[in-house]
């Protein structure tokens, strides 16, 4: 059953909504950019062409779902793993807009996720830019919610040990919250 | 270069860290040993908690370094492609329509165009005149077949090329209509 026009324009303003961090989930488990974008188009394009969104209770979750299926399918098909490595060549796009243009700390911040464990980057990409509960993402990725905290816990303790300086350093914006 | 960590060792070695780290905070998490995941599970299954305060729950086992994660946070994704979709036919559709009028009006213009010519005040001359008039302002055309059949045809030269200089005349007219010609020819002009 084709969808209605109103169907398809759902799921253009779910694109809108949660693209950004659809695209930037598919990078983390990727590496590569243009297999993430082709990765997100694909799961849309197939929603719009016979996709029925009624019956996902939660929708986000349910494209974040869609969305990593349709990687690991690829990467099935290829047959192939590209690991993220800071300094190939398919890792140099950029995948954040940084606040005040500071582009080398979104080089930093990449830099810092492409040496996170790949569980612990994914955590960490679904709960704080795909606004995921640990609940949702304990469901998505099978795993326990206790597990997802843990994971999300190292996972933003690694970042922030790799992305910022000594904590004696007046330029570090976070030294205070430090325990 | 690839991922530095295999999962299991990397979850292994994230666990014994913690509990090193934590300690008693941890315990919280912990207190129950390997049932503690199989409850916070129940207590989901059950409704009892729902999402947010299930992450209330895990949260609370270990502050989290809120200000690294709103500095996180003001890194937005960039966004994605747009859809290679076509986009919605509202425009064409309204070119289409604003095409039709136009359509229908120019053949509007037409119509009335045309019926004012052809009104019945003015003189319109009937069929019949054209086609007289056709048969006598046409003449058979010279070809080159023609020409061949009349040098074929012809008893001598000199008829051939006679007639191709004076082609016969046309079919004669209907026994009600008269040539002007004709009847001119018949009367006696003295001069």
């Amino acid at each position: 059953m084709h969808p209605d026009r109103t169907d398809a324009a759902e799921i253009e303003s779910l694109y809108r909504q949660h693209g950004a961090a659809l695209l930037l989930f598919a990078a983390a488990i990727t590496g590569e950019r243009s297999r993430a974008q082709d990765a997100l188009h694909h799961v849309f394009l197939k929603l719009i062409e016979n996709g029925n969104l009624g019956h996902a209770l939660d929708k986000k979750a349910y494209l974040f779902a869609c969305v990593r299926n349709a990687v690991l399918n690829e990467a099935k098909v290829l047959n192939r793993h590209t690991p993220l490595d800071p300094d190939s060549a398919v890792f140099t796009s950029a995948w954040f807009t940084p606040p005040d243009r500071d582009y080398a700390a979104e080089h930093a911040l990449r830099h810092a996720l492409s040496i996170l464990p790949r569980e612990q980057r994914l955590v960490i990409v679904l709960h704080i830019w795909g606004e995921l509960t640990f609940a949702q993402i304990a469901d998505l990725l099978e795993i326990s919610a206790n597990t997802a905290a843990s994971r999300y816990r190292y996972a933003l303790a690694r970042l922030r040990e790799t992305m910022l300086p000594a904590p004696n350093d007046k330029e570090d914006p976070c030294a205070n919250s430090r325990g | 270069m690839p991922i530095p960590e295999d999962e299991r060792l990397s979850d292994e070695r994230m666990k014994g860290q913690r509990m090193k780290d934590e300690g008693i905070k941890d315990q919280r998490l912990n207190a129950d040993g390997p049932n503690n995941e199989r409850v916070v599970h129940e207590q989901l299954d059950h409704g009892q908690i729902a999402d947010p305060s299930a992450d209330h729950l895990v949260s609370n086992a270990q502050p989290i370094d809120e200000k690294f994660e709103t500095h996180l946070k003001q890194f937005r994704p960039v966004d994605p492609q747009p859809l290679p979709v076509e986009r919605r036919v509202h425009a064409p559709q309204r070119w289409f329509v604003l095409a039709a009028w136009a359509a229908a009006a120019a053949a509007v213009v037409a119509v009335a165009v045309i019926g004012f010519h052809a009104r019945p005040g003015r003189i319109a001359p009937p069929v019949e005149t054209f086609a007289i008039v056709d048969q006598l302002v046409k003449p058979q055309s010279l070809t080159i077949r023609t020409a061949n059949a009349l040098l074929a045809t012809a008893p001598s030269f000199k008829e051939a090329i006679d007639q191709m200089a004076f082609p016969p005349k046309p079919a004669p007219l209907p026994a009600d209509k008269h040539s002007a010609l004709a009847e001119l020819s018949k009367e006696k002009i003295k001069l």
